[in-house]
């Protein structure tokens, strides 16, 4: 999930990312599928999700390499120690940029405007290792994100998500104000609305680092 | 006597040094000596009524979807019910419904628009709000002695935004519900009593007269003469991240409003030494005791959250850098309260709910309440409340965080606790404790106060 974090963050820093995708290009096959769970005896069928669909080996595959290649000599992201790039990644990437109603490319767009506002002329070269991974999981992680905007470094979540992606928060720090900057900004808000309030997360949802009650229940398959 | 006062003062719903915070005690079952004579008493004293109360007639109805006999009905519904709070402001329908969707929709990045879609606002007609719940907020009152009338009771209408006809679950956008709480003018005694019996008598209405008796309800309620009505909405602006919102209907007036005891976040997490940091603690270490019947702690206008605040599920860590001192037992109940009395925590940690307590509801169906309200049974014993056994309650878990400075907890800082929450049966021996003291007295005042609440919530 890491390299999934990071490649999100990354394409926010760096729009290109998504240029980079599109021209493998990718494939994604919408499909009708219907989860049924039964619990106690008693069975439940989850709403279709109106984005699932299946991936296809070489454009996946192609995807996933498209992504570290882009990430390794991106002048934004190479300072960054660039994670290997799971087929789970390249997946959602497949799956993003091919669905129109997800409009994954307007949304990364306004969250790059948010983190271009939110630098105030900060060095991101001069960023912890884990910077992108902690960008890119605010976009789809809403509580993380909404947490980070408050700028409440004694929530206990906050402390967690800090601690453990390695984000500097002393009072020197200036990664901690971008981040908290970032989550707060409106084009921010706006984008992670859409995504979150859309249909890719309608059924369940595998995507976060803090629990999505209703949508985490359902991560694994 | 004695021993029932002892019982409603000190026991049930778990006031500490005269201050109440919602929760219920436990207390060990003692076979070898059975039940103390103070439960026998009060049981006794209240089950007449209390054993007489449906809660889901008499304090929060919400069976809407098919079949339902009044949810369908204009007259409760969204329109009819904002025109009547927008007549108190001296306001139209319309003219009201567009000025609050021209401030609803200040904060473009919140998408008030999308939610709304296709209403624009320009007229009332087509506000997409489908009816969800009526409730019975006498349990807010509160005795002003000086004037001999209750204060405080209020009407409440809860709506939720109209889902797509082909909608399977409440999801996305959706998750949007808006609540008009209309403040009752002050109460003599006798109408207050009145009142009480007209809610207690939907619990015994047949279903075919339940529509004549809520009005009757609603109409010596007198929602026209409201001094303030207050409109909320609650709603997803993106997975969990929520956005809470206040206007106020008043005389002549309908405008965004501060989050009512909504503490703005700056004082929060301000750094120990600054005056924000001291102005928050006063909140804990207040400079002059509570009056005696306060539940909740009061908070200045001006610390107030302004409306569109933004929150997800959290709960209330003791102030940075006071490590010790709020970890010790008679601060828990002034954290609990402080917590609990704000929106973004009863809605989420504090009690374990996720962003809703009356939650909106697909086209036929009807709206889910939070375990807050409802606890583990729908209806608990008084012997379930006395002994605040865990099959009737709902649990949450609440634990006290302590940081001495940025990353540096205290030592021993956090420990957790178990609140036991059934709302609605407290609101059940509200009207109960109500409905057994037709007498103006003090001690009737005490009694009763025992189980109400002032929280905005």
């Amino acid at each position: 999930m890491y390299d999934y974090w990071f490649t999100i963050g990354s394409g926010i820093m760096d729009t290109g990312l998504l240029v980079a995708i599109n021209a493998v290009p990718p494939v994604f096959n919408l499909v009708d599928r219907t989860i049924s769970e039964t619990v106690g005896g008693v069975t439940t069928t989850l709403p279709k999700n109106a984005t699932a669909g299946l991936l296809v080996k070489d454009p996946t595959t192609n995807v996933r390499l498209a992504i570290w290649n882009f990430l390794k000599q991106s002048p934004a992201v190479r300072p960054f120690p660039v994670p290997p790039i799971s087929i789970l990644t390249a997946g959602r990437f497949c799956q993003f940029l091919t669905v129109a109603a997800i409009g994954y490319a307007a949304n990364n767009n306004l969250a790059n405007q948010a983190y271009t506002a939110a630098l105030q002329g900060a060095d991101p070269g001069t960023f912890s290792p884990g910077f992108p991974a902690f960008l890119g999981a605010c976009l789809i992680d809403s509580t993380l994100a909404t947490k980070v905007a408050t700028n409440n470094l004694l929530d206990p979540d906050v402390q967690t998500a800090v601690t453990q992606f390695g984000i500097d928060t002393s009072p020197q720090s200036n990664e901690w104000p971008v981040l908290t900057r970032f989550a707060a900004d409106g084009n921010f808000v706006t984008a992670s609305g859409n995504l979150l309030n859309g249909a890719t997360w309608a059924t369940g949802c595998l995507d976060q680092f803090l629990f999505w009650v209703g949508k985490n229940e359902h991560a694994i398959l | 006597m004695g021993a029932l006062v002892s019982f409603a003062q000190n026991v049930i719903p778990g006031r500490i040094g005269g201050i109440q915070d919602r929760s219920f005690p436990v207390r060990p079952v003692l076979l070898s000596t059975g039940d103390p004579p103070e439960l026998i008493e009060f049981e006794q004293w209240i089950s007449p009524f209390y054993s007489r109360i449906r809660f889901e007639r008499s304090l929060l109805i919400s069976d809407c979807g098919e079949g339902s006999s009044w949810c369908g009905r204009e007259e409760f519904g969204f329109q009819e019910v904002f025109k009547k709070a927008a007549r108190i402001s001296g306001s139209s329908g319309d003219a009201a419904a567009s000025a609050w969707y021209r401030y609803a929709t200040r904060n473009p990045s919140l998408q008030f628009n999308k939610a709304v879609q296709p209403w624009t606002g320009a007229h009332l007609k087509g506000a997409p709000f489908q009816t969800l719940a009526v409730v019975n907020r006498m349990d807010q009152a509160q005795w002003d002695a000086k004037a001999s009338r209750w204060t405080g009771v209020e009407v409440r209408f809860v709506y939720g935004v109209i889902p797509p006809e082909s909608a399977i679950t409440i999801d996305g956008w959706n998750l949007f519900t808006i609540i008009l709480e209309f403040t009752l003018e002050p109460l003599d005694w006798r109408h207050f009593e009145k009142l009480a019996g007209k809610w207690l008598a939907l619990s015994e209405t047949p279903r075919d007269a339940f529509v004549d008796k809520l009005r009757e309800a609603l109409d010596d309620s007198h929602l026209d003469k409201s001094p303030l009505v207050r409109m909320r909405m609650n709603r997803s602006v993106g997975g969990t991240r929520w956005a809470l919102s206040q206007y106020e209907f008043t005389a002549k007036k309908f405008a965004p409003a501060p989050l009512t005891d909504q503490i703005a976040m700056k004082y929060r997490t301000a750094a120990p030494g600054t005056d924000n940091y001291k102005t928050y603690l006063q909140l804990w270490i207040p400079k002059t005791p509570l009056p005696a019947f306060s539940m909740k702690i009061p908070i200045d206008s001006a610390m107030l959250e302004e409306s569109d605040f933004t929150y997800t599920t959290e709960t209330l860590e003791t102030p940075r850098g006071t490590c010790g001192q709020f970890s010790q037992p008679q601060f828990a109940s002034t954290r609990n309260i402080l917590a609990l009395q704000q929106c973004n925590m009863c809605h989420t940690g504090e009690t374990d709910t996720n962003f809703n307590h009356i939650s909106n509801r697909l086209r036929k169906g009807r709206a889910q309440l939070s375990p807050f309200l409802v606890g583990n049974t729908p209806k608990p014993t008084i012997r379930q409340l006395w002994y605040g056994l865990s099959d009737a309650f709902f649990p949450a878990n609440v634990h006290f965080y302590a940081e001495q400075s940025p990353g540096v907890p205290c030592p021993a800082a956090s420990t957790g606790a178990d609140r036991n929450f059934h709302d609605l049966a407290r609101r059940a021996l509200f009207l109960s404790a109500v409905l057994k003291s037709p007498k103006q007295s003090q001690e009737n005042v005490n009694i009763i106060q025992t189980f109400s609440t002032d929280f905005s919530h």
